[in-house]
């Protein structure tokens, strides 16, 4: 775990948390390339689907109702899905499972 | 993921901030923020347009924006201040979003709960209503990097002193440690999920080597990695280092005198009713 160590050094020294943060995002790009951009493409993809990367169970809409919470309202789909059409990500995300 | 995943942090919310007299509104129409690091790496144009089409709702109805999740006040929170800032860029996001009828104004602010408590309310204020406090109680707080850009707004990233002195003003003695900047790599869980806990169990190290009672949180996923990793590496590592996580809504509304059903207690998967019997009203 060489980046671990470099990023534990870069904290402990006292460098400015966002730096760290910089460092952990290109981190986590670098330890596993295809990995990360394929989970990004599935929650970039259900966004444009669903408007949210969870799926709402039932026990949640349970929970949702023990705690005197109202139901969670629709979203207006076909706004999210002109948005993705105009910027080309459905394109992109298409051609990704190819 | 708040609403669909961990809906007692929304109740809470909703309780405590009631109480110090804030009144929220819910949003018809809403969708994911989204999700800063995903959507970025996809379409970072999609990401502007997506989060300027959830701040118009607001902005159509007056509202300033209140978020409760890191991920989401870091898209909100960044969008909002790029697009005012910056012509040219507002320019190309209204043109997506006129094709759905909408226009980003840049009229209103996005805070996160911590700002709202400490900037808005107010330390004094929030003293007020503490019924139940933390008799000094041993307390990690966990800031979760996706704060850091609107950290850096309102207080010092390299010491800062807005969520310690909201903790020390419910009573509670908040313990330093040497990770406590660092991320919980949440978002390398899908695909490494060694790595990932390798990160929380070095955080729950050094959190019971200062002595935490318990952990505080300002975000979902950073919760989900420190309630759930918890059993997880007890699981792996033959080791249970039973440290409760509350959101901070929870503590507060805890400290404020609500019950620990009302704040959702009951749903933590490390149980935490017995630091919370401590917090006895006075």
């Amino acid at each position: 775990m060489r980046h671990k160590s470099i990023l534990h050094k870069i904290v402990k020294e006292g460098k400015s948390p966002a730096f760290a943060y910089e460092f952990q995002s290109l981190l986590f790009k670098e330890m596993a390339l295809s990995g990360f951009f394929d989970n990004c493409n599935s929650l970039a993809a259900l966004v444009v689907a669903n408007g949210s990367t969870v799926a709402v169970t039932d026990s949640m809409l349970k929970r949702r109702q023990q705690l005197g919470l109202p139901q969670l309202s629709g979203v207006n789909q076909m706004e999210i899905k002109k948005i993705a059409e105009k910027t080309g990500i459905k394109l992109r995300l298409r051609e990704e499972k190819r | 993921m708040i609403p669909s995943r961990f809906p007692q942090f929304e109740a809470s919310s909703l309780k405590v901030l009631a109480e110090l007299g804030i009144r929220l509104e819910r949003i018809d129409g809403w969708t994911c923020c989204p999700e800063p690091l995903s959507m970025q790496t996809v379409s970072k144009e999609t990401w502007y347009s997506v989060a300027a089409r959830n701040i118009s709702l607001a902005e159509e109805k007056g509202l300033d924006i209140l978020t409760l999740c890191n991920g989401c006040n870091e898209t909100l929170f960044e969008v909002n201040k790029e697009l005012k800032a910056n012509e040219k860029l507002r320019q190309e996001v209204n043109r997506n979003l006129k094709e759905i009828g909408r226009t980003f104004k840049g009229k209103i602010s996005v805070k996160s709960i911590l700002r709202v408590l400490y900037e808005d309310i107010g330390l004094e204020a929030i003293k007020k209503h503490v019924k139940a406090p933390l008799k000094k109680s041993k307390i990690a707080l966990h800031y979760g990097c996706h704060i850091f850009p609107e950290l850096e707004d309102f207080d010092d990233l390299k010491n800062p002193q807005s969520f310690k002195e909201l903790v020390n003003a419910l009573g509670g003695e908040v313990v330093t440690y040497p990770s406590e900047m660092t991320c919980c790599a949440a978002f390398a869980r899908p695909i490494s999920e060694d790595v990932s806990l390798d990160f929380v169990r070095e955080k729950l190290e050094d959190m019971s080597a200062a002595g935490a009672e318990c952990i505080v949180v300002l975000c979902p996923y950073c919760f989900l990695q420190l309630d759930l990793g918890q059993v997880i590496l007890s699981r792996k590592l033959g080791r249970s280092f039973g440290i409760p996580v509350f959101y901070l809504s929870q503590l507060l509304g805890l400290a404020m005198g609500f019950s620990p059903r009302e704040m959702g207690l009951d749903f933590h998967t490390v149980k935490a009713h017995d630091f919370a019997r401590r917090m006895e009203p006075v």
